[in-house]
């Protein structure tokens, strides 16, 4: 598989479609989980990692990330758009700095 | 089957390790152990390498404690000492549109991807940082 030469213009096209739909999920995403984090707590899912689908309220949860991720692939089919978060607690994954500093600092 | 990789640490004194994905492409991957995922592409290069847009998104941690938001895609193939697996990659946020002169390189020598922690389980890493080693990075497969 090689490797496609990328234009400014394709790049420029992408972020800009990344960043509606990460927006877009996290405001949806987050004002759905003030009330759908305390309901999965008091079902016992604290600790586990959660997707919402922000279009349908749809939602599915794993003991980790991939685990949902998985799930919200299988049960909520295609052309959703998920928020995820750690059911409270803090998050479980840290991110390294390298991208970071150069690409969005 | 292969027990050890070899990598080497770039002129800038980072751990990069060869990586082959699922569809036969070697890249360039950056052990980083501040990382506890999988696998971390840039947006750039999850572009350049076909991985496409996510579909979940979260906010993560990233270093100095910033929240920083980033996409997740399933079931992306890679092998790992010989074998074959399928994993949850994720792709870092791209900068904000119309900012993009500040965006990384798309040198060939630049790292696709960082390697967490989590692809490290049940390995031994092992980084020499004196001059004069063939191959001072090294990941062991340990049989347990």
């Amino acid at each position: 598989m090689p490797r496609r030469q990328v234009s400014e213009e394709e790049y420029e096209a992408y972020a800009a479609e990344f960043n509606r739909r990460s927006t877009l999920a996290q405001e949806k995403g987050e004002e759905i989980r003030k009330t759908l984090e305390p309901k999965l707590i008091a079902e016992g899912f604290k600790g586990w990692h959660a997707y919402v689908d922000v279009y349908t309220g749809r939602y599915v949860v794993g003991r980790d990330y991939e685990e949902a991720a998985k799930k919200a692939k299988a049960e909520l089919g295609s052309g959703r758009l998920c928020w995820g978060f750690d059911i409270g607690v803090p998050p479980q994954i840290y991110l390294g700095g390298a991208f970071l500093s150069k690409e969005v600092a | 089957m292969t027990k050890i990789l070899r990598g080497y640490l770039d002129i800038h004194g980072r751990a990069i390790v060869g990586l082959k994905l699922g569809r036969g492409e070697y890249v360039s991957a950056q052990v980083d152990t501040g990382f506890n995922g999988l696998l971390l592409f840039s947006s750039s290069h999850a572009l350049e390498l076909d991985l496409g847009l996510p579909e979940e998104y979260d906010s993560f941690p990233g270093a100095g404690g910033t929240a920083v938001l980033a996409g997740e895609v399933t079931d992306v193939p890679y092998y790992w000492f010989d074998e074959y697996r399928t994993g949850t990659i994720l792709v870092s946020a791209p900068p904000a549109p119309g900012s993009l002169t500040h965006r990384i390189s798309l040198d060939e020598q630049e790292p696709m991807a960082l390697l967490g922690t989590r692809m490290l389980r049940g390995c031994h890493l092992s980084m020499h940082f004196w001059a004069g080693t063939k191959f001072p990075v090294k990941i062991r497969k340990l049989n347990r």
